[in-house]
């Protein structure tokens, strides 16, 4: 694997793909800014083969792949000393043919389905609308002794471990973060948690903002709180003081299989976007 | 409290219609049965039957029948 050096080169690269002529996949969707940032960042590589270019970018605990190949010709990916993911999005209702073909390549390369997400998108204010519920709620946790707060630093540590041993969440949902970037996070007060009168953390979520959408939430209930009513609030909190941010909608990936987040997120007023994305994964090497 | 005014309570709770719920309906069949719900009947139980649960309790029940029996 070779580091992005700059943009330019990254350009250079995907136009050679193109100049062939024929069809490329391509399973880019990140905006020339963010590829930018990521070169920038000294995150982005790349490895040519027959068919094209595989882009690798760093997410700490395991690279995120994303293709710019010619579809006629045979694609080669190689394990590497982190596990490799491919996410590849897709329309409900668009043709499959394309799919089948990737799916066809992946699996010759080693690669397995681990699972299927759906898009969902919440406007702020219409989660809020449960408000009168979830107030009353909240005042009765209070009253047990239990509240929802912003993180302070020296909760980071503790929440990401929370996070980290969710049995749904995997290493591969999580996108890397700096220490720099969790640091401001925390200090805009994106890590959220319940804490019980020793402030001992019960439940906690983590979000970031990009372009001006909260991504990536994630939400862990520690077991002897799961069905509490801490997600719920922990949701509410999000959207009230996002709102109050001046951030109005939220994105995130459930996973097909997981009736009861999908339940769950209805519930709340998330909306499918009708957007799914396939997780291929190709473990590390041994 | 008789017991069809107890239903009516839950089938609010659930936000479903009059008439829905019968005691021995398993939760799981029932699409509304989610953490919203879940938070709902805690606040219903602190609220109307000054009865305290937590997830623990949540988790043990099965059917509407358990919800009416902790509604004594």
């Amino acid at each position: 694997m070779e580091r992005l050096v700059n943009f330019t080169e990254y350009r250079e690269l995907i136009k050679e793909v193109k100049a062939s002529g024929n069809k490329v996949f391509s399973n880019i969707y990140s905006l020339p800014a963010e590829m930018k940032e990521y070169i920038k960042a000294e995150r982005m590589y790349y490895e040519k083969c027959a068919a094209g270019v595989i882009f690798y970018l760093d997410e700490g605990k395991y690279y995120k792949v994303y293709l710019c190949v010619d579809e006629q010709k045979e694609m080669k990916i190689l394990p590497k000393e982190k596990k490799l993911l491919i996410k590849n999005v897709y329309n409900k209702c668009q043709s499959i043919q394309t799919e089948n073909l990737l799916e066809h390549s992946l699996l010759k390369n080693g690669f397995y389905k681990a699972g299927v997400v759906l898009q969902v998108r919440a406007e702020c204010s219409v989660v809020m609308k449960k408000s009168s519920k979830i107030d009353k709620f909240v005042r009765m946790m209070n009253r047990n002794g239990y509240y929802c707060i912003s993180a302070d630093q020296s909760m980071q540590k503790e929440i990401e471990a929370l996070i980290d041993h969710d049995s749904i969440i995997q290493d591969y949902h999580i996108e890397y973060r700096t220490e720099e970037e969790k640091y401001k996070d925390i200090e805009q007060g994106l890590f959220l948690c319940i804490v019980d009168k020793q402030k001992e953390i019960c439940a906690a979520s983590i979000a970031t903002i990009q372009n001006g959408i909260a991504e990536g939430v994630a939400i862990a209930v520690r077991e002897e709180y799961k069905m509490n009513g801490f997600a719920p609030v922990l949701t509410y909190e999000r959207c009230k003081r996002l709102y109050d941010q001046g951030v109005y909608f939220i994105n995130g990936w459930i996973l097909e299989n997981n009736d009861a987040s999908i339940k769950y997120h209805k519930s709340m007023g998330y909306q499918f976007t009708g957007h799914c994305a396939d997780e291929w994964i190709l473990e590390k090497t041994k | 409290m008789e017991t069809s005014k107890k239903i009516e309570l839950l089938e609010d709770m659930f936000e479903v219609e009059a008439g829905t719920l019968t005691p021995d309906m398993n939760l799981c069949d029932i699409d509304e049965w989610d953490s919203m719900a879940s938070l709902s009947l805690i606040l219903l139980l602190d609220e109307q039957f000054g009865k305290e649960i937590n997830g623990e309790d949540i988790k043990k029940l099965s059917t509407i029948q358990d919800i009416l029996n902790m509604m004594n």
